[in-house]
């Protein structure tokens, strides 16, 4: 069981499977591969999301309320204070 | 000349002007070890004995380069000595000469103080080289700034090599040269972590303190310390998610809440500061199981899965800004060209002097003073303030001109939203002046510019526009320019989809180094 473990012949059980495994089952292999290439590039997109979603809440966030209490003088404060304090 | 003995860890072969030669001849284990080296009695450098090294190409079995900014002060005399980190052993002890030079090598940055090289490669002012009272400013900054978070709800405290030195040793580590501070948010989802980060940026400018955002969940906080001189620490957010702990930007690991919460206490310095309830567990998930044991060498080996969650949840705003700040750190001081650019020539034939001109990418602000000079109300934007640092101190002893500075980068939306929304709001139309900003910036950056431009000048308002369109294939002076060839007609459809109209463009090259450019005037139907 420990040499069928070792790197040297889970190398050669490979080698042996790509030339003499069922065509099929390399097919198979082969796109599921792909697929989880696809899958891993799907969750980073939804990850990067967050930092979007992050972005348009604190802003909307943040001038929403004199906004909506259309209170003019705190738009323009906040307008002000808003891009100063990004950093 | 040392009563230490000698190191069974290698032997050293050689010393010369290029780096070390090691023998692993008489090594007694075939475990790594970590070697500092010395100069004069002073270590200036540590590094492993095999991760660090490559077969040695000219006879002995390992060969270690000089590290590339070591390489500069190599000219003179100097006793070097390899010695074991851990048991203090001596691989080798001996006078050398490099290069021609007849003085000692001194290793001393631009004022004359003692550097080293610290864990990640920077040539710095190592604790090693500060005596306590060169420390205190650095320790009162750490209480300010965790009194300051702890004010606004925010349980921080000393991380990485900050807590290891205070854990391991009661002070700060000789080898490291700034202190690290961290929290851990009480909220489980990266927007939310995000979001409470830009609240704490706010209340801390609200307290007086200047920031700088590094990511979603990382900010410098910078103290102004009893010399006047500026430090920035940075203070990295965490939080839990799924039963891991997540911290800015290395640690992913399985760990229970109750080792950092309820926080203790570690002593720093004679200094009582916060820590994570169980030290030891928090120091294994930064460092690993053997923390106790120094390593001035240390490399995170963090898992890529780590990194691509840290970059796709909170990184990818700060592209090329190290290069932006390390070419304007040398020009701090000096007077940018008084010359203008055509650009800024064409703008004025084109609105007149009576305009209020934005100039987004502005770098070291020439052109935006030269505008103000002319008579126009002009705001330069830039996301390295360092860049317009000198201007900004010469508009402050003229204030008769209408000359503002301030930062917007192009890669956080809310920056690009807030400035859009305020470039509106304030009365009267808007110039947009962006020369080579579309050609330096990601795609991401550039269709953020025509966002900014379509918000502030949607009503009247105008965008001059220059850019690359293509340069030979490594055209070394456009890369030392930090732009990139763009495309004006993908630049013309991006800015169609915006709703602005090129309403006069000219191009033009390619000049004698085969580079071509392109000028463009935009404007929006209101």
């Amino acid at each position: 069981m420990a040499e069928l473990n070792s790197p040297i012949n889970r190398a050669s059980v490979k080698e042996g499977l790509q030339r003499f495994g069922p065509v099929k089952l390399r097919i198979e292999v082969a796109r599921l591969q792909k697929r989880v290439a696809e899958l891993e590039d799907e969750v980073r997109e939804c990850r990067k999301d967050q930092h979007r979603l992050a972005e348009l809440t604190d802003v909307v966030q943040e001038l929403l309320i004199p906004l909506s209490r259309r209170d003019q003088a705190a738009v323009d404060e906040v307008l002000a204070k808003y891009t100063e304090q990004l950093g | 000349m040392s009563q230490v003995p000698r190191s069974s860890a290698a032997s050293v072969d050689r010393v010369d002007e290029d780096g070390i030669t090691l023998s692993m001849r008489g090594r007694t284990s075939g475990e790594d070890v970590v070697v500092d080296v010395l100069f004069d009695s002073r270590r200036i450098w540590s590094f492993w004995v095999l991760r660090d090294s490559e077969p040695a190409p000219h006879g002995g079995d390992r060969f270690i380069a000089w590290p590339k900014r070591l390489r500069k002060f190599l000219d003179g005399h100097a006793r070097v000595e390899l010695r074991a980190h851990v048991d203090d052993s001596v691989l080798h002890d001996e006078e050398h000469r490099f290069g021609t030079g007849e003085g000692r090598i001194d290793i001393v940055d631009a004022q004359g103080r003692p550097v080293g090289i610290d864990n990640d490669g920077r040539l710095q002012r190592t604790f090693e080289t500060r005596d306590a009272d060169q420390t205190k400013p650095l320790l009162d900054s750490v209480e300010r700034i965790l009194d300051a978070l702890h004010a606004i709800g925010i349980e921080a405290f000393p991380a990485y090599g900050t807590l290891l030195g205070a854990v391991r040793e009661g002070r700060l580590l000789g080898h490291d040269s700034d202190a690290d501070l961290a929290y851990v948010s009480r909220k489980t989802v990266p927007v939310d972590v995000i979001l409470e980060s830009y609240e704490i940026g706010r209340r801390l400018v609200e307290m007086g303190y200047r920031i700088e955002r590094y990511s979603g969940a990382g900010i410098k906080v910078f103290v102004e310390e009893s010399d006047g001189s500026v430090r920035g620490l940075d203070v990295f957010g965490g939080f839990y998610a799924h039963g891991h702990l997540m911290v800015m930007g290395e640690i992913r690991v399985p760990l229970p809440e109750t080792a950092v919460f309820p926080l203790g206490t570690t002593t720093l310095e004679g200094r009582s500061l916060p820590a994570p309830a169980d030290t030891d567990a928090f120091l294994v998930a930064t460092y690993g199981p053997h923390w106790r044991t120094p390593d001035p060498a240390f490399v995170y080996e963090t898992p890529r899965t780590t990194y691509l969650r840290f970059n796709d949840w909170f990184r990818g705003t700060r592209v090329n800004r190290k290069d932006w700040d390390r070419r304007y750190l040398g020009q701090r001081r000096t007077n940018p060209k008084r010359k203008p650019p055509e650009l800024a020539r064409w703008l004025l034939e084109r609105e007149g002097t009576d305009v209020r001109v934005v100039d987004v990418g502005c770098g070291r602000g020439g052109a935006t003073r030269w505008l103000a000079r002319r008579g126009a109300d002009a705001l330069g934007l830039d996301y390295a303030p360092t860049g317009y640092e000198f201007v900004t101190a010469w508009a402050a002893e003229r204030p008769h001109l209408r000359l503002r500075f301030a930062m917007l980068n192009l890669l956080e939306l809310r920056h690009v939203l807030g400035w859009g929304a305020r470039l509106a709001h304030e009365p009267g139309p808007v110039v947009l002046m962006a020369r080579h900003v579309a050609d330096a910036v990601p795609s991401a950056g550039r269709k953020n510019l025509w966002r900014l431009a379509e918000m502030a000048c949607r009503s009247e308002g105008r965008l001059y526009l220059e850019l690359l369109t293509g340069a030979p294939e490594g055209d070394r002076w456009v890369q030392r320019q930090l732009i990139h060839p763009v495309d004006p007609d993908l630049v013309v459809r991006e800015l169609a989809e915006r709703g602005g109209t090129v309403v006069e463009r000219r191009d033009s090259g390619p000049d004698g180094k085969g580079r071509t450019t392109c000028r463009m005037v935009v404007s929006w139907q209101s």
